[in-house]
């Protein structure tokens, strides 16, 4: 089974001449404000940010073709989106993705979790790893 | 064949927006309300009023904003101040560690 190594969300994902990959600021909360009041229920910032995922392969699922799917969560539990991205198990060992994202969920206080799972003619391949991420709206100064 | 609402971005119109047709989500009539509006103002005006949906039951974990962020509307959607938390709670740090003298090697990273 393929094993992931690196799943994390991040500002900015930014590659190097050759491709390799840097993350820039990884966060774990977010602090929201509304300029003009009380901030509504379904409210989505225009925040840029990203999900960085790095898998290694068996043998045997070198060449397989995978989707892996994020789904992200508001804190109670109905879905906000959710990112498919389709791509092959190349013939390296390791296998690198990255979603940009633009919008953040913050119109809930509370967790917001960020599910991320793999799979094979659109069943799962393996489990499903999660991610918190904290929203708090600071009082208007 | 969809269509897009060129006022809140709805993307799936079953019809082109003309014709006195209504769009199900901001409820704009096309060749009626922006007749008197730009699509813009528009739009101002839906999200003013807190960017409902206009007629029925909207698409399931259909939110308007992210509507207008797919749509390419960054700006008419409200704004608000937000600041990632980074700062680790708990935190280790080992090293630096080094060689004390460095091995004549080329190294190349490979991400």
């Amino acid at each position: 089974m393929a094993k992931l190594l690196v799943f994390v969300p991040c500002e900015k994902i930014i590659l190097d001449d050759q491709g390799n990959a840097s993350l820039i600021v990884l966060f774990h909360s977010l602090d929201a404000r509304g300029t003009t009041g009380d901030i509504p229920k379904n409210a989505v910032t225009p925040k840029e940010w990203a999900i960085f995922t790095m898998w290694q392969w068996l043998p045997e699922e070198r060449g397989k073709e995978f989707s892996q799917i994020i789904q992200i969560l508001w804190p109670d539990g109905t879905e906000f989106k959710r990112f498919p991205l389709e791509f092959k198990a190349g013939e390296r060992k390791y296998h690198q993705n990255r979603v940009n994202i633009v919008g953040f969920p913050i119109g809930q206080i509370g967790e917001i979790t960020v599910n991320m799972w793999l799979e094979e003619n659109s069943r799962r391949f393996g489990d499903t790893y999660s991610y918190s991420l904290a929203v708090s709206h600071a009082r208007a100064s | 064949m969809r269509y897009r609402c060129p006022v809140c971005m709805f993307p799936r119109l079953p019809y082109p927006p003309r014709d006195y047709h209504i769009c199900p989500c901001c409820g704009t009539e096309f060749g009626n309300d922006d007749a008197e509006f730009s699509h813009g103002q528009l739009r101002d005006m839906w999200v003013a009023a807190g960017a409902h949906w206009f007629f029925g039951k909207p698409p399931e974990h259909w939110n308007p904003w992210l509507q207008l962020f797919e749509g390419g509307q960054l700006e008419a959607v409200p704004h608000f101040e937000v600041r990632s938390v980074s700062a680790p709670q708990e935190r280790s740090v080992a090293g630096p560690l080094f060689f004390v003298q460095a091995p004549p090697i080329l190294l190349r990273v490979h991400g």
